[in-house]
């Protein structure tokens, strides 16, 4: 993965219908798998060439897929305490896949609202597309977890870890691109959201237990007979 | 097309494939867990007195309910990748019906040509000792309390202690053994005959289950069929037992009779919960203070049941 350094200059904000992101012809699917390889392998030229042109369908294509790679890994490499038929693990699958476009989307959007207040400019569908395409390390690594979960060996968390890292790292780089920002500002932007939704969700479980408290209070010791 | 774009599909490629092949060599089970490719061990707990229906936790006793462990042994069935199951026995027995239940699921999954090996840890008896000798191989610790087949049937007559406390019931019934078992007053010579029956078929049918699970003759099982109790050695000795061994030595016996390598993947079912764990131990330690009965389970009065004699947990 190769960057620009970290407090570089930033890319200008892209013109509407700017030039393809990267490569000539062969179509969009073969624009797709280059744009893929360009996030993996290199993502600042990349994520730069992509925010001209934001490849929305691509990123909600990489979400997608990524996701259903995702709950498969889960349901393959857990050892599940009961047993799953073809239906329970449909549900489970379209559940995490919409979980994915939900979660994408609520991110996208609380991003760019974090990333106009630290002074950036820039589309929030932009945003969405760059921070969709940046799922991709989800290709590489959850095939990893799926090893590691069926072999045993008991390292799925530094996958994980590593799954996460690196997808942050996208997100940062993606904010800098869409909006222009510092990287500091950018990561502020990525990590902000989720902060917030954190500590409202600490709050409503925090309200909901003691809520509940008093009536747990009210239930009867079962005495023997 | 160009590497990158090869690359990039061998990549997307790849990782869609490792999914589909993961699904295609799970196997034909209903268990979705890691792939194994020699096979997988199952082991099934049967912790705390056994009642046939569902189990639960009081603050004072565990029962362990044959639907639960049904539930987990035809589980096991289904699961091609289960070629043998260790029944972890931890229990002092309890219920006929429901210890009957369970055996009976051990024999279906023997008839699927699936291995039982049960493996007895601090007490397997009486109903316990029923369930394990349906097992392939019986193991236990040379200090296991086992034996005890026998039945036993428990009805107070409180009578008297309701006179004291100036209480007296008076008996609505449609027929003339509706009320039998009552704790309102004595049992009769017919009643105290009927129920002797009632014990004495339910006896057979426990030394006719450890006849046919043992291959021991009749008679042998009859002369130790009083109710006594045995170490684990003992057991072995008198062929109640086949070897002594922990659960580990029991898994490999048990992936060892089932053709199993010395590879094989092991799953647990019903794994003890943190609040079964606590309440366990205010249990045991209710027990120690004698706040409890030594069984571990309280009886109310008048409620006749069939029960194979239950043992006291040795460490309370």
């Amino acid at each position: 993965m190769t960057e620009e350094g970290s407090v570089g200059p930033v890319a200008p904000l892209p013109a509407e219908g700017g030039p393809p992101p990267a490569g000539k012809g062969g179509g969009a699917v073969g624009r797709g798998l280059e744009a893929i390889f360009g996030v993996l392998f290199s993502p600042g030229a990349t994520l730069t060439a992509l925010a001209a042109r934001p490849p929305l369908g691509l990123a909600a294509l990489v979400v997608g897929v990524t996701s259903v790679l995702g709950a498969m890994v889960s349901v393959l490499g857990v050892d599940l305490p009961v047993p799953l038929g073809p239906g329970p693990i449909a549900v489970w699958v379209l559940a995490v896949v919409a979980a994915a476009y939900f979660s994408w989307l609520a991110a996208a959007a609380g991003t760019h609202l974090v990333a106009e207040l630290l002074g950036g400019r820039g589309r929030a569908t932009g945003l969405a597309a760059l921070l969709g395409v940046a799922q991709s390390p989800g290709f590489i690594l959850q095939p990893v977890l799926l090893v590691l979960a069926l072999a045993r060996v008991g390292w799925q968390w530094a996958a994980l870890l590593a799954l996460a890292g690196w997808v942050l790292a996208l997100d940062v780089m993606a904010v800098r691109r869409s909006h222009q920002l510092s990287v500091g500002r950018a990561v502020g932007a990525v990590f902000l959201p989720g902060c917030a939704a954190a500590v409202v969700l600490f709050l409503l479980l925090a309200a909901m237990i003691a809520l509940a408290f008093p009536l747990v209070q009210t239930i009867p010791w079962p005495e023997p007979w | 097309m160009n590497w990158k774009r090869a690359l990039a599909l061998a990549i997307v490629a790849g990782a869609v494939l490792s999914v589909v092949g993961a699904l295609a060599l799970r196997g034909g089970g209903t268990h979705y867990g890691p792939f194994i490719r020699t096979g997988r061990v199952g082991v099934v707990y049967i912790e705390g007195t056994i009642v046939s229906g569902r189990g639960g936790d009081t603050l004072t006793s565990t029962s362990v309910g044959s639907d639960e462990v049904v539930g987990y042994l035809r589980d096991a069935l289904s699961d091609s990748s289960i070629r043998a199951v260790v029944l972890r026995l931890n229990s002092p027995g309890g219920s006929a019906a429901g210890s009957q239940e369970i055996a009976g699921e051990v024999a279906r999954l023997q008839e699927a040509g699936k291995k039982v090996v049960a493996s007895m840890g601090d007490v397997a008896a009486s109903g316990a000792y029923l369930v394990a000798s349906a097992a392939d191989l019986v193991m236990a610790d040379p200090g296991t309390i086992t034996g005890s087949i026998g039945v036993i049937m428990e009805i107070s007559n409180l009578e008297a202690l309701l006179g004291k406390l100036g209480i007296s019931v008076k008996t609505i019934k449609s027929g003339e053994h509706k009320d039998l078992g009552s704790s309102t007053r004595p049992l009769t010579e017919e009643e105290q005959a009927l129920l002797q029956e009632m014990v004495d078929d339910v006896h057979r049918q426990f030394v006719a289950a450890v006849v046919e699970g043992r291959g021991l003759s009749r008679a042998r099982v009859e002369e130790l069929a009083d109710g006594r109790i045995f170490t684990g050695r003992q057991a072995v000795e008198l062929g109640l037992v086949d070897s002594l061994g922990n659960l580990h030595d029991a898994l490999d016996e048990a992936a060892r009779l089932a053709g199993l390598g010395e590879e094989y993947g092991v799953r647990e079912y019903g794994e003890v919960s943190p609040l079964s764990w606590f309440l366990e131990r205010i249990g045991g330690a209710a027990l120690a203070a004698g706040l409890v009965p030594l069984d571990g389970r309280w009886r109310g009065p008048a409620v006749p049941a069939l029960e194979l004699l239950k043992m006291p947990w040795p460490d309370r």
